[in-house]
């Protein structure tokens, strides 16, 4: 399979430096730092790439007008600073504001980056994605245009409303960033039809023919060399490519056999819907089953890392589910822990304090006003539950204001004080892996981090995880270490995570190739041929085949026809 | 073997209606309404109001084909044209086609993990499959009169899909593709679930 290359070369105009010298900025000391410390491959490179797609001879424009270009690179190499500045030189361009917009929980981070590159001034506009609709529309009613919508954490975009959005924009230039921009052929459509300029059917019909992977490879190779797009990644500071496979007993197996044949039986002559409802259930329980085979060879993993005086992130699911068919001695269906509350038990039990984060409750499609209110009341309480459980685990000095909201002790002369941390362990749900910046600090005295976690539901988690990990509360490398077992969950979860990977590594995201190579060790590990690998092929059996008689009369009488 | 032809009110009404409500729809018609909802919500929203253009879509077609019935009582098509327009009057419950879906999915999700739960996921991941295989099958075939509701879809499968594509099926119900997907909607709401509380 071909692999995109990340596109390397400098425009001929440096516009960064040219909007330093019109601006007068250059001597302010966060733009001082962003000069000096970048090169070519970097971010100011990214800056000038962006503003010569925009503004240079060879502008790109899709049917409405718009001219896009991506940022996908990887985790920590500062896209931050690459939207603030892309949009303070086309703002001073343009002479028209330009639209900065990311996640609500990120707002702040990116105000900050304009901030230190003292830009808060230079016309810029910050909003959420909640709130980008309001800007648009307040927009239209004073006829307002911008020089530029940026768009950070783009993947956000597989949302359908903030596609429409996008397309109404008023701007000639749309810059994205995000890291992980594409994971499904979806996505890659998307993206490829806005970066190329070719309608989103063009792209289908391209990318719908013979191996899809191939096919975005083809597709992306093209963005990277017409200068659409541009990736860039720092290598993985340490140890990556881990991993460690425990093999599920007899005991366990014959549970999973037992499940199976369970749901099997059920699924005897129901009516196709009814099949895919237990399909989806019975993952759930396979699912947990292969969470608690886990859960003791985790905590012998984390164990022996604070023994060498380590510190531990652990990165995993924590649903919990009770089972249809197994049982408890007492005869009560059983109960399933999610993985980190069992692994946090099970370090108790063996003296170990650990701190675990909990996932906010979700936003549902629909609620009433009092329960969004209990929604917010709740998830604000938990999220002052889970930063007072970080300050747990990081190093540093940190204190709670009378808000809650914790606040770092410095020294008079704005130094850092190190404090070894009361917690050596944080257990955090995978999607709980962006957001706390207080885990990027550095430490000389600070011993060395490692990273586990259990397989992850998608691969941009698992590049989250290890690209922020890396520099995490670290005095050098760390480890990664990915936990598996042979189950049939895990089975089915990496041939998921493999596509997405693949994809990810056919528009040209380095950091997928060693999760390629874990992937190829694991079915090494395990072996293709084993009994289980049939049984996840009969559970697979398309659902819509067996179509449901008892549905077709109802229809036929409903619509008034006979076949 | 006879291959039944889609029927397609077109060339009769002389009027796409899906490409015109597609220019018209206004993305930012309720910006002020769900301003900082969350973003799940605000897509929810959103694929509501697409939904019922989608609805109105179809009801303003079958209106005007029923109008041009009475113009042209002899014609070839009249009699396909007939069975088109009371197939989708008998079969316009708003609640059956633009709520049931979602109520499902919002009790669903009221009630967390249960066995109705993993029924709406299960209804919806396949939905989605089958939605994303319409829009594939659209890019492969863009002449296909069958597919002309799917500019109203703007090139995404959706939320909930089960809306558009009883939406679409209704329309083309003699595609085989509709026949099963109106039988999984029928499925779902004759009482193989207990009817949802809204």
């Amino acid at each position: 399979m071909g692999e995109a290359p990340a596109r390397a070369s400098s425009p001929a105009t440096d516009y960064v430096h040219a909007f330093l010298e019109r601006t007068a900025l250059a001597g302010t000391p966060g733009i001082q730092q962003f000069i000096l410390d970048q090169d070519d491959h970097t971010a100011r490179n990214g800056v000038n790439l962006a503003v010569e797609r925009f503004t240079g001879t060879n502008r790109q424009a899709d049917s409405t007008g718009k001219s896009y270009f991506l940022i996908a690179d990887g985790t920590g190499t500062g896209k931050g600073f690459q939207a603030v500045l892309t949009a303070a030189i086309l703002s001073e361009q343009l002479h028209r504001e330009a639209l900065l917009v990311t996640r609500a929980d990120l707002l702040e981070e990116l105000r900050n980056d304009a901030a230190r590159l003292g830009l808060s001034d230079r016309n810029l506009r910050f909003t959420s994605f909640e709130e980008f609709a309001k800007a648009l529309s307040d927009a239209k009613r004073t006829g307002a245009s911008f020089s530029a919508v940026v768009i950070d954490e783009a993947q956000e975009l597989q949302n359908e409303k903030l596609r429409a959005l996008l397309e109404i924009a008023p701007t000639r230039n749309v810059l994205l960033l995000s890291a992980t921009p594409v994971q499904s052929p979806g996505e890659a459509e998307f993206f490829g039809a806005k970066l190329s300029g070719r309608s989103r059917s063009q792209v289908r019909r391209q990318l719908a023919s013979g191996n899809v992977a191939e096919r975005i490879a083809e597709l992306w190779t093209e963005l990277y060399r017409s200068g659409a797009c541009v990736r860039r990644e720092f290598p993985f500071y340490g140890e990556q490519a881990k991993l460690e496979l425990e093999r599920l007993s007899v005991a366990q197996r014959e549970e999973e056999q037992s499940v199976i044949r369970g749901y099997e039986t059920q699924m005897k002559f129901q009516p196709a819907p009814e099949v895919h409802r237990l399909r989806s259930e019975l993952e759930l329980e396979l699912r947990a089953i292969s969470d608690l085979a886990l859960v003791r060879r985790a905590s012998d993993e984390i164990e022996q890392r604070l023994e060498k005086g380590g510190k531990v992130i652990f990165y995993g699911n924590d649903r919990s589910f009770r089972s249809r068919f197994l049982r408890e001695t007492t005869g009560a269906p059983r109960r399933f822990a999610g993985l980190l509350s069992a692994v946090q038990e099970e370090l108790a039990f063996r003296g170990v304090e650990t701190a675990k984060l909990s996932e906010p409750l979700p936003a549902p499609f629909f609620e009433t006003e009092s329960e969004a209110i209990a929604r917010t009341r709740a998830n604000h309480q938990l999220e002052l539950q889970n930063r007072e459980r970080m300050t747990r685990f990081v190093d540093g000095l940190v204190l709670f204001d009378q808000d809650g909201s914790p606040r770092e002790v410095k020294q008079p002369n704005g130094d850092q004080i190190y404090k070894s941390s009361q917690v050596k362990v944080i257990l955090l749900p995978h999607s709980q892996n962006a957001g706390y910046s207080v885990l990027n600090q550095r430490w000389p005295d600070a011993g060395p981090v490692s990273i586990l976690s259990s397989l992850p539901d998608s691969a941009n988690a698992k590049i989250q995880e290890d690209g922020r990990g890396s520099r995490r509360n670290s005095r050098g490398a760390c480890e990664s270490l990915t936990l598996t077992t042979d189950s049939i969950a895990d089975r089915r979860q990496v041939q998921s995570l493999e596509l997405q990977f693949k994809i990810l590594r056919a528009v040209g995201v380095q950091a997928a190739k060693p999760y390629l190579d874990l992937i190829a060790r694991f079915e090494h590990l395990t072996g293709p041929q084993s009994p289980h690998a049939r049984v996840i092929c009969a559970t697979n059996v398309p659902a819509r085949r067996n179509s449901s008689v008892a549905g077709r009369r109802v229809a036929e009488a409903r619509l008034g026809r006979k076949q | 073997m006879t291959v039944t032809m889609p029927f397609d009110p077109l060339p009769l009404i002389s009027v796409n209606l899906w490409q015109r409500a597609a220019r018209a729809f206004d993305p930012l018609s309720d910006a002020e309404d769900t301003d900082g909802l969350p973003l799940i919500q605000q897509e929810f929203l959103y694929e509501k109001r697409l939904n019922q253009a989608m609805l109105d879509c179809l009801k303003d077609e079958a209106r005007l084909v029923k109008k041009w019935l009475l113009n042209h009582p002899s014609h070839d098509l009249w009699s396909a044209a007939g069975e088109f327009v009371s197939r989708i009057e008998s079969n316009l419950d708003p609640y059956q086609i633009l709520e049931f879906a979602s109520d499902f999915y919002r009790h669903a999700e009221r009630n967390g993990p249960s066995v109705d739960w993993s029924a709406a996921q299960a209804w919806t991941e396949s939905s989605k499959e089958a939605a994303e295989a319409l829009l594939n099958w659209r890019a492969i075939h863009p002449q296909d009169p069958s597919g002309v509701p799917l500019d109203l879809w703007f090139d995404h499968a959706g939320l909930i899909p089960q809306v558009r594509l009883l939406i679409w099926s209704l329309r083309a119900y003699t595609e085989p593709r509709a026949r099963e997907i109106i039988e999984t909607h029928l499925f779902y709401t004759n009482g193989a679930f207990p009817k949802i509380q809204s």
